[in-house]
């Protein structure tokens, strides 16, 4: 031992501990617990930021609230959104109405995809601007088709409709059998007596399972903090709607609760131009989309997958207008299409077809 | 006797000097490198999008006229009749407005003012059985070629309702055929779209996006069938006596 020292120390602690020995062992255990304070630093921000307080790490799931809990974090949230917006909210907390199950119905042949709907939800439900946060999606899809993979998202026209396309808005289809709803770990999410599922934002932990659940691509994730202009703040919240979202929390659709659970109409429907989206009651046989869903022409997007969806697409029983050329033109091309599809030759006149038909008919008899 | 052996401390003498400072190093530049990190990684934030707020406005598109009709008749608003019954039209038939420059009558086969205005009465409408009707019963009007429409619109199919979805309630309320549609252009005009998604995954697409190299087997093989047909298109003419009997013949004895 003592031939791998360089120096001999005059006072040595212990008969097995060298000076060498000690400056090592305290070195790894100074640079241990550096390296692990700087590994934890992060949660600095828990203590820093007063956002996160000790009430709201404790509160309760929304459904286990008594009257008072739900008062008390009502109070916080309120507090809050005034410290950070500077607005006094009207906060409260609507539960859903008795005999009511909302449904939604869009009619594809008058939607013209202005993109109205999408922005009027922004501003009522204080999405974050930056990074953009877009409940409605409106797809623009080439006529005779419904496939999605088609579809272009970003279209960009000076003016819409283009004759050659339909006008598809998508959003959270409120499904009665909500696949979002089994996959979240700690039932954030959940579906209320009238159809509409919600999501308690301070139970989410943000795992992001529901949006991967959702086949309407529904769900949108708070990646970093949201950013919403004061000014722009839509100070008509409820606790399980349009209240401000942390970072790191899903958010979605929910039919305007805090409208539509009060009489009120969704603010995509106000704002549609063309009167295109239908809301209301299905429950009660006089509503228009009781009407909607027993005389017109339904369909829902992804039957196949057995969500059930309260949100529900029809048409009118009207082919583009007759005397507009530009819609003929399409019909003829789309005619000529099908007519390829099903084996004809393309460009084959009604007479080459009968001729050919009855060829074949020879041949056969 | 196990505990013996473990309670004493290793020689630490006996390794070699360097291999013993390997774990302090490692530690203090890990703790040096987490330092120097950045605490959090950069999401990129796109710009906001920009939105013209007066687009955002809820509410019929157009005012409907009030009952009975005003039109400003040098800045002052005054009934119809109170110049027509006055002044006799230059055109009896109405077939072209002469002083209602502003109006240009785009509306299927109408191009007579008095295929819906009264002529004796301006402030009412006429109905194809000669009786008339006042403004504020439009639809009615409009029911007589649009009658599939107007049975939609009556139960609620067609048009747009505001306020309330509630049917007994007070804001419930309907809009007319004219306070979305203008009753001598009545086709929607089109709109410039708002602002699209500027996604953080997918950022800005192309317009039209080319589907090719994702599709699967069958759609490969499904293209491969339509690019074949689409080829001989051009040998149309050449063809068609030469291999159709034999192809019809195997497909005939088949059944």
């Amino acid at each position: 031992m003592s031939n791998l020292r360089i120096h001999e120390g005059p006072a040595t602690p212990g008969p097995d501990v060298s000076r060498r020995s000690f400056l090592r062992t305290g070195a790894a255990a100074v640079g241990g617990m550096a390296a692990l304070a700087a590994a934890l630093s992060p949660l600095r921000e828990l203590i820093t930021n007063p956002s996160i307080s000790v009430d709201q790490f404790l509160q309760k799931h929304y459904r286990e609230m008594t009257p008072n809990e739900m008062e008390a974090a009502l109070t916080r949230i309120r507090a809050k959104v005034e410290e950070r917006y500077q607005v006094r909210p009207h906060l409260r907390d609507v539960r859903a109405m008795d005999g009511v199950e909302f449904a939604y119905a869009l009619n594809l042949s008058r939607c013209i995809g202005c993109r109205k709907c999408v922005h009027a939800c922004v501003a009522e439900n204080n999405q974050s601007r930056s990074p953009e946060i877009q409940y409605i999606r409106v797809v623009e899809m080439p006529r005779g088709t419904l496939d999605l993979e088609k579809g272009n998202h970003h279209y960009e026209r000076p003016k819409v409709p283009d004759a050659a396309h339909f006008y598809l808005p998508v959003q959270c289809h409120q499904c009665a059998n909500p696949p979002c709803v089994k996959v979240c770990p700690v039932e954030a999410t959940w579906q209320e007596p009238d159809g509409i599922t919600v999501i308690d934002y301070d139970w989410c932990i943000g795992c992001r399972y529901c949006e991967a659940a959702c086949p309407y691509w529904a769900r949108r994730f708070n990646f970093a903090e949201p950013s919403v202009p004061k000014e722009q703040i839509n100070p008509n919240m409820a606790y399980l709607s349009n209240r401000p979202r942390e970072r790191g929390v899903m958010e979605k659709c929910h039919f305007c609760l805090h409208r539509t659970r009060e009489g009120r109409m969704p603010a995509c429907l106000e704002i549609c131009p063309t009167g295109a989206r239908k809301f209301g009651n299905v429950l009660d046989p006089s509503s228009e989309v009781f009407e909607i869903i027993k005389t017109k022409r339904v369909f829902v997007l992804k039957e196949e997958v057995g969500t059930l969806p309260r949100f529900f697409y029809y048409f009118d029983e009207r082919y583009p207008n007759a005397l507009d050329p530009e819609a003929l033109a399409i019909g003829e091309q789309l005619r000529r299409e099908e007519g390829e599809a099903f084996g004809a030759a393309p460009g084959l006149g009604a007479t080459e077809f009968a001729s050919a038909a009855s060829r074949r008919d020879g041949d056969r008899a | 006797m196990d505990t013996s052996p473990m309670t004493k401390p290793p020689p630490t003498g006996k390794e070699s000097g360097l291999t013993g400072w390997v774990l302090p190093v490692a530690f203090l530049v890990l703790a040096g490198g987490l330092y120097a990190a950045p605490r959090r990684a950069e999401v990129p934030l796109g710009d906001p999008a920009s939105v013209d707020r007066s687009a955002l406005v809820v509410g019929p598109r157009r005012v409907a006229l009030s009952d009975p009709p005003l039109t400003l008749v040098e800045g002052k608003p005054e009934n119809c009749n109170a110049c027509h019954q006055v002044f006799k039209s230059q055109n009896p038939g109405g077939a072209a407005a002469t002083f209602h420059t502003t109006i240009k009558l785009v509306h299927g086969l109408n191009d007579r003012c008095v295929n819906c205005h009264d002529p004796s009465d301006r402030e009412r409408l006429t109905l194809r059985d000669a009786e008339t009707v006042p403004f504020a019963e439009a639809p009615q009007l409009c029911a007589q070629c649009h009658g599939t429409v107007f049975r939609d619109w009556e139960r609620g199919t067609h048009g747009k309702t505001l306020g309330s979805w509630v049917k007994s309630s007070s804001e419930h309320s309907r809009l007319a055929c004219n306070e979305c549609h203008d009753p001598h252009a009545p086709k929607y005009p089109k709109l410039a779209p708002l602002a699209g998604p500027s996604t953080l995954r997918m950022g800005a697409q192309p317009s039209e996006v080319d589907h090719r190299e994702n599709e699967n087997s069958l759609q490969r093989w499904l293209r491969r069938i339509r690019e074949e047909r689409a080829t001989p298109k051009t040998a149309v003419p050449a063809t068609p006596a030469a291999p159709a009997p034999p192809d019809s013949k195997p497909a005939g004895g088949h059944p």
